[in-house]
């Protein structure tokens, strides 16, 4: 039995609801690999409407290798870290569903001030800056943030436009920009 | 993973200075299920399955625009040609189709619907027929809706019948509207293809699925910042700026068409790059041909110049 693409992301949402965020992408891969397994190995069972998989939460990585780790395919991950990772496919989106960044860019005439007004918003909503990289190049400023909103308690849209508010305070011109599209654009 | 300030800087300058943008999205469906020898109930068919697929379209790709910060200019539809679906019906029935296309179009806040179309490269049957002949008068009472008919293709040779045919369904529809504007949403093709995402020309095929999402990009501001970036270089060198500049955009057509389909739970079709302009400053296709080296578009060599860009161009796609 083949599981259709549509299916595997079904129980991809199944199993992200009912273990909860804190299992990282590759635990939560782990999962789904063996309940695919499970409703493959008991296809021709009319009795068998689903199958159930149990990992803990708060101990993701040992409770993964206890329970499920009898699958050939779970334990060829398990020993072989560099397969999970070329994998692709599935795994790619589930780690990409991970991927909460955002890059907030600040161009124009110096002056100060300019990168404690943005932090300063970013702080109150919860964001962790990851990286920051500003040149000053006579009069000209630019600076360019690498921001994780994954605790952030606003979405996106809303934090846009915040940070884009501070634009006629500081006379700059701001970019906030979702991670994904430079991901697209210079990695593949 | 980690960008250098320059790549940051690249796409910032992509979207915000060069006007790279999504030219459209364009959600091709299926009339094939809507047939019907009673016209009402054709066209009833038609607008619940239209107001049913589509309702969300136009509200996700806009969401996915504001959320990426990528401007998508247009939300359209393609349907199979009407012609296949209406065959067999009067003129005045076809007539009534489009209008049915266009109410829908304007409900669902669509801004083109493409498919009104007829494929008649070989020979016409009594629809296509009918179809041709209801254009003048069904583009010039709709407003959103977008005809092509394909009179030519490598394989069938050109149908001089429907050439000549044409010729008078351009006038005609060009006397029925103002300023002969009808004209602008109807394309004359050969060799059309059956996933184009742009309009006018753009339809359902017959061996598409049932519901598709294509992309259509356009940005020759991109590709012409970098042709004039590159500055001074062989045409082997320019080429491959070319590439990876159209590689670049192409990129980021496929994110905004994932993103989309993904929300919609609709299959993702084809991106389509075209060197579209538009009136925007230095959205021109001229000035890429002159940064190419040429004294004025139209001199010697322009043809070469465009073969040399469209190779580039369609390589990276």
């Amino acid at each position: 039995m083949a599981l259709s693409e549509f299916e595997i992301k079904k129980i991809t949402e199944i199993v992200a609801g009912k273990v909860g965020t804190d299992l990282d992408a590759k635990a939560l891969r782990k999962v789904i690999d063996s309940v695919v397994d499970n409703l493959q190995a008991n296809q021709n069972n009319p009795e068998i409407k689903g199958a159930t998989c149990e990992v803990s939460a708060s101990d993701s990585k040992a409770e993964a290798k206890t329970t499920i780790g009898n699958s050939p395919t779970i334990q060829k991950y398990l020993t072989d870290e560099n397969q999970v990772q070329g994998k692709g496919g599935l795994y790619d989106e589930i780690e990409k569903s991970d991927a909460s960044r955002i890059i907030v860019a600040a161009f124009g005439k110096n002056r100060p001030g300019v990168v404690a007004a943005i932090t300063k918003i970013l702080a109150e909503l919860n964001c962790s800056i990851e990286d920051i990289s500003q040149t000053i190049m006579q009069d000209f400023f630019s600076m360019i943030m690498v921001v994780n909103m994954k605790d952030c308690t606003m979405d996106f849209a809303t934090l846009r436009e915040q940070i884009q508010a501070t634009e006629s305070t500081l006379g700059m011109k701001v970019y906030v920009m979702h991670e994904d599209i430079f991901k697209y654009m210079h990695r593949i | 993973m980690t960008y250098k300030p320059e790549e940051i800087i690249e796409t910032i300058h992509m979207t915000e200075v060069e006007h790279l943008d999504i030219r459209t999205v364009t959600m091709g469906i299926s009339l094939r299920d809507c047939s019907s020898p009673d016209p009402s109930q054709l066209i009833d068919n038609i607008k619940t399955k239209l107001l049913t697929l589509a309702k969300d379209h136009v509200k996700t790709v806009e969401q996915v625009s504001s959320e990426f910060g990528i401007p998508i200019a247009n939300k359209r539809i393609a349907v199979t040609p009407i012609s296949i679906i209406a065959d067999g019906h009067s003129r005045e029935t076809f007539v009534e189709v489009c209008k049915a296309l266009d109410y829908c179009a304007k409900e669902l806040g669509i801004d083109y619907l493409g498919g009104y179309s007829a494929l008649v490269q070989k020979g016409m049957t009594k629809g296509d027929k009918n179809l041709i002949e209801s254009i003048p008068e069904a583009l010039a009472v709709t407003e959103r809706i977008c005809s092509s008919v394909n009179i030519a293709s490598t394989k069938a040779g050109i149908n001089m019948n429907a050439v000549a045919k044409m010729g008078h369904i351009i006038k005609e529809l060009a006397n029925n509207t103002e300023e002969a504007i009808g004209c602008c949403k109807l394309v004359v093709f050969a060799n059309c293809v059956e996933d184009n995402p742009f309009i006018a020309g753009a339809f359902h095929g017959v061996t598409e699925p049932e519901v598709v999402i294509n992309v259509g990009i356009s940005g020759p501001g991109v590709v012409l910042a970098a042709v004039q970036k590159a500055g001074d270089c062989d045409l082997g060198a320019l080429a491959e700026v070319i590439k990876r500049t159209a590689f670049k955009v192409t990129r980021m057509g496929e994110m905004v068409g994932r993103k989309v389909s993904e929300r919609l739970g609709i299959e993702f079709g084809i991106i389509d790059l075209s060197l579209a302009p538009t009136p925007a400053e230095g959205d021109s296709v001229a000035s890429i041909l002159e940064a190419i080296g040429l004294e004025r578009c139209g001199c010697h060599g322009t043809t070469a110049a465009l073969m040399m860009l469209n190779d580039a161009v369609k390589k990276a796609a």
